[in-house]
C-alpha cells in the first residue's frame, strides 16, 4: 500500500495538485461546500428518522426529496476528496486520523446500506409515525454520530497532529 | 481600516484568545464544532432555499418547512457564531490583515441582514411577494452564504 501511495504521489496530477497555489484551495473549498450539501441534507433526514424534526411529514416524503441532494453532494465530495488524497497520498496513508476517517466513512456507508436493505423495505409500516420505531431511530443516531466522526477525523487529518 | 487595529490588538490579547492560541488541541476542537454547525446551518438554509426555488420538499407548504427548519438554523447559528468568535480571538491580528477574513465578514454582515429580513419573510409568509421574488430570495441567500463559506476557507490559504 505504501509503495502505491508513493507512486500515486509522484504522478503528474498528484504533483500538479500539490504544487499549484490555486488548485488545492479550490478543490478543498468545493469539498467543504459539497459536505454542506450532502451531510446537511443527511442530517435533516436523520433528524426525521429520530422523530425530532419534520414529524408531521411522511418519512419517505422527506427522505425521498432530499436523497438526490445527499447523493449528488456525496459524489462531488468523493471526487474532490479523491483529488485531495491524490495530492498527498503518503501523508494521508500514514496519518492515523485519515485511517479513522476512512473507517467511519465505511461504517456510515454500511449503516445506510443495511437500513435501505432491511428497515426501509417495510417503511409503509412506520412511514407516518411522528417518532419511528427504536431500530429506525438507532439508524438515524448512528448516521449522525458517524458523519460527525468523519468530519472530526477529516479536520484533524489536515492539522497534522 | 487602521482605526480598527487597536480593537483587533485588544481581541488578540484577551485571556481567552491567548489560552486558545497556547493550547495544541483547543483550536482544532473548536474548529471541528464550527464545521459541525456549518453543516447543519448551511444544510438547513440550503433546503429552505431549494424549497423556495421549488426544487426540494415541494409537497410541503413553504411555511411548514420553515417552521420545521427554523429552530435548527437558529441553534446552529448560535454555535457557529460562538465558535467563530473564539477562533477569531485566538488569531485576531492574523485576521486583521487577511483578505479572506475581510471578504468573509462583509459577506456575513449582508448574509445575516438578508436572512432576518427578506429570507425570513419569504420563508414564513406563504403568499408574500411574487414567485420570481421568492426564487430571487433563494438565489441571493445561497450566494451570500456561499461567499461566507468561501471567504472562511480562504483565511487559511491567502
Amino acid at each position: 500500500m505504501l509503495s502505491f501511495a508513493q507512486w500515486l504521489e509522484a504522478t503528474t496530477l498528484g504533483t500538479a495538485l500539490r504544487e499549484s497555489a490555486l488548485m488545492f484551495p479550490f478543490v478543498e473549498g468545493t469539498h467543504l461546500l459539497a459536505l454542506g450539501i450532502s451531510v446537511g441534507t443527511i442530517v435533516i433526514s436523520d433528524l426525521r428518522l429520530l422523530g425530532v424534526s419534520m414529524k408531521d411529514e411522511r418519512v419517505s416524503d422527506v427522505m425521498g426529496q432530499l436523497l438526490p441532494w445527499s447523493i449528488g453532494g456525496f459524489v462531488v465530495m468523493f471526487v474532490t476528496g479523491g483529488l485531495l488524497f491524490w495530492s498527498e497520498p503518503v501523508r494521508a496513508y500514514t496519518s492515523p486520523w485519515f485511517r479513522l476517517k476512512m473507517l467511519f466513512l465505511v461504517l456510515a456507508g454500511l449503516n445506510a446500506l443495511i437500513f435501505h436493505r432491511t428497515l426501509y423495505r417495510r417503511i409503509h409500516e412506520w412511514d407516518r409515525d411522528p417518532v419511528p420505531p427504536a431500530a429506525v431511530r438507532l439508524v438515524g443516531f448512528l448516521s449522525l454520530l458517524l458523519w460527525a466522526l468523519v468530519i472530526a477525523a477529516g479536520r484533524t487529518t489536515a492539522y497534522r497532529l | 481600516m487602521n482605526a480598527l487595529l487597536p480593537f483587533f490588538e485588544w481581541c488578540d490579547h484577551t485571556a481567552i484568545g491567548e489560552a486558545i492560541r497556547c493550547s495544541v488541541w483547543a483550536f482544532p476542537i473548536i474548529e471541528t464544532f464550527h464545521i459541525f454547525a456549518l453543516t447543519l446551518l448551511f444544510g438547513t438554509i440550503l433546503v429552505m432555499d431549494l424549497r423556495l426555488l421549488g426544487a426540494g420538499l415541494t409537497r410541503q407548504p413553504v411555511s411548514r418547512v420553515a417552521a420545521n427548519l427554523w429552530p435548527w438554523m437558529m441553534g446552529s447559528l448560535a454555535v457557529i457564531l460562538t465558535t467563530g468568535t473564539l477562533l477569531f480571538l485566538s488569531e485576531a491580528l492574523k485576521c486583521f490583515s487577511n483578505d479572506g477574513f475581510r471578504f468573509k465578514m462583509v459577506c456575513l454582515f449582508f448574509a445575516l441582514l438578508f436572512h432576518f429580513t427578506f429570507f425570513r419573510r419569504a420563508a414564513w409568509h406563504e403568499g408574500a411577494g411574487s414567485p420570481l421574488g421568492r426564487k430571487m430570495t433563494a438565489v441571493v441567500s445561497m450566494l451570500l452564504w456561499l461567499g461566507v463559506g468561501v471567504g472562511g476557507r480562504a483565511i487559511g490559504f491567502v
